[in-house]
């Protein structure tokens, strides 16, 4: 047994020996090819060489995305840096989750005093892209640390000069480009390679101890507001219902006055028709007229009595 | 041809040997001492390619020079109006005379402990001399935090570049907290402020309801009022019309027109209730008795 393995050792050897030639370029290859290196589209590269950062301007430090050729693994090494991908934080420094007690362990709490001593929790969210590979790469050790800790020391800077209720309601906007521009000064000071491209404040809430007394405002508020709206819609009601009104009065108005000139006209329609025959014979028109009245009378009456002539008229009792 | 291979062989062995014991790499951000039996002989801050006797001679002691950040612990301090206030800084810093940060510190945990110190010494020194509204305030003019952080700054980079050779490049507030004490008669005034806020919102809300409420009831009461009115011309206008078209008529002929209206308002005041008497000698029936 032992001389087997001893027997298959040496002819090992000896084929070693023999491509002893093939085996040395295979090793030279496999160590050339091993500078090889490629840079995906979403990264730079930058190549030290002994430790020094090879070139002398920043465009020929900086490897773009492609397939490129650098000096075998002990001499060279080359870091990639994701430039083009946006970086993700979120800072948590001022926030307890809702509902916490602020404890007496400062360690253990987070919060940010206001400008009218009020205390709030923020949390912020932060993106960001390494604009200088070369700074962020090899001059700052933990840049995603530094970023979170200037982001925290702008929140309680900033809204120690703001009041509570522009921070909960319409500062917000204003706060969160205050805190993005002075951090972006500071960090561009320390040059750490580092471009800001938003901070969303994704909460802002009263501590847990008072929460339901902000909650209390709140509906207050929308009470005020549901109450004007109500108020507005009863004016605008009421006023639609005077106006109507108004207007049924001035038609019935307008209607009654079309009814009693056309009435009146009507009748001295009648006068006119006549006028012309009475100005001739006054007798006979008067006459005329006077039966043809008493006639239609006599028919819209339910009843007629006549009574004949020379016979004195009898009593009626009335109902 | 075996003998070629063999020098080939050793060649390369010695190569590695020697790079290995006599060079070592400085890479960018970080600086090297070369220690020779305990005593610094040289220093390189500039990344490279360097060479030194092997060891157990020269002893290679890298230093990371690149920026580092650190948190400051939290000081309770008073402030110039007597209020406690806690405060947190940040830090960046990094090591610019390694010479003097290797003898006098030589680790990065000393290293923060000692700016840490530092800080915390020139806090208190400084935030003696403001009160809280230079921190806290919605008052722009009173607030002095800028100033407070640069005089935290000055009096910590001093001391830390000349005793630790380190290199502070900025410190500013990170936190501000209360004590436990401060703190619970803060949410007991934030509660009596949004109490105030509660009466405020709903006293005005009912104000305002009110005063939309009357003013549309006064509004209204205009408008049907000037409704009733335009209704009142327009029947006077209505009578003088109706007035006017029987005066140009009796001013024609009274007496046919007073005959006329006399035989309509007969005939108006008729229904089929009514009953009529009438002589049979008399208009129309006079026809009948033959009388006329």
């Amino acid at each position: 047994m032992k001389n087997r393995v001893f027997i298959v050792f040496t002819q090992i050897m000896e084929y070693i020996i023999k491509y002893f030639k093939l085996t040395v370029c295979f090793a030279a290859v496999l160590i050339l090819l091993s500078g090889v290196y490629r840079v995906e589209s979403s990264q730079v590269a930058v190549v030290l060489r002994f430790g020094k950062l090879l070139g002398n301007t920043s465009e020929k430090q900086i490897k773009k995305p492609g397939l490129h050729f650098a000096l075998p693994f002990f001499i060279d090494r080359v870091i990639k840096i994701p430039v083009h991908t946006v970086q993700e934080i979120e800072v948590t420094t001022h926030y307890k989750p809702q509902g916490s007690v602020v404890s007496s362990d400062i360690d253990r709490n987070g919060y940010v005093i206001t400008g009218d001593k009020n205390v709030i929790l923020i949390k912020a969210k932060i993106k960001y892209q390494i604009n200088d590979p070369v700074r962020y790469m090899l001059f700052t050790n933990d840049a995603a640390k530094t970023v979170d800790g200037i982001i925290s020391g702008e929140l309680t800077c900033i809204t120690s000069h703001s009041d509570v209720d522009s921070i909960l309601t319409s500062g917000r906007a204003q706060l969160s480009s205050d805190v993005m521009q002075n951090s972006q000064n500071i960090i561009d000071g320390l040059k750490l390679g580092v471009l800001i491209s938003g901070v969303e404040l994704t909460e802002i809430t009263a501590p847990g101890e008072t929460i339901r007394y902000f909650e209390e405002v709140r509906n207050a508020s929308i009470y005020k507001a549901t109450g004007y709206q109500r108020a507005q819609e009863y004016a605008s009601s009421r006023i639609l219902g005077a106006e109507a009104a108004a207007n049924v009065l001035k038609q019935t108005a307008i209607s009654v006055q079309a009814e009693k000139l056309t009435k009146a006209r009507g009748e001295m329609a009648e006068f006119y028709g006549l006028y012309d025959q009475y100005s001739r014979n006054p007798q006979i028109i008067m006459s005329g007229t006077f039966r043809q009245r008493v006639g239609a009378v006599v028919k819209k009456a339910g009843k007629s009595i006549v009574i004949p002539a020379g016979v004195e008229a009898p009593t009626f009792l009335l109902p | 041809m075996s003998k070629l291979y063999k020098a080939l062989f050793v060649l390369i062995f010695v190569i590695i040997v020697a790079a290995a014991g006599f060079t070592f790499t400085v890479k960018e951000g970080y600086s090297v001492i070369i220690s020779r039996f305990g005593k610094i002989v040289n220093t390189h801050n500039d990344a490279g390619l360097y060479f030194k006797l092997p060891f157990p001679i020269d002893k290679v002691i890298t230093y990371d020079t690149r920026n580092q950040y650190m948190d400051s612990g939290y000081n309770e301090t008073l402030t110039n109006d007597k209020i406690n206030i806690i405060l947190q800084t940040y830090i960046v810093w990094r090591i610019a005379d390694i010479q003097k940060f290797h003898t006098s510190i030589g680790s990065f945990n000393v290293a923060q402990r000692h700016l840490n110190d530092l800080a915390a010494t020139a806090k208190n020194s400084v935030l003696g001399n403001y009160k809280l509204s230079s921190l806290v305030s919605t008052n722009i003019e009173e607030i002095k935090i800028n100033e407070i952080c640069q005089a935290i700054e000055e009096k910590t980079a001093q001391s830390a570049l000349s005793n630790y050779g380190i290199e502070v490049q900025t410190l500013k507030i990170k936190r501000l907290a209360l004590p436990e004490a401060n703190i619970k008669s803060v949410f007991n005034q934030m509660i009596a402020d949004r109490q105030k806020y509660v009466s405020q919102y709903i006293a005005e809300g009912e104000r305002d309801a009110a005063i939309i409420t009357g003013e549309a009831d006064a509004r209204a009461a205009e408008i049907y009022a000037n409704g009733k009115l335009e209704a009142s011309q327009i029947d006077a206008e209505t009578e003088r019309m109706v007035a006017r078209i029987y005066g140009e008529a009796y001013d024609r002929n009274s007496r046919l027109f007073v005959f006329l209206k006399r035989l309509m308002a007969l005939e108006n005041s008729v229904n089929a209730d009514t009953t009529i008497i009438m002589r049979a000698n008399e208009s129309p029936f006079d026809v009948i008795t033959g009388s006329n």
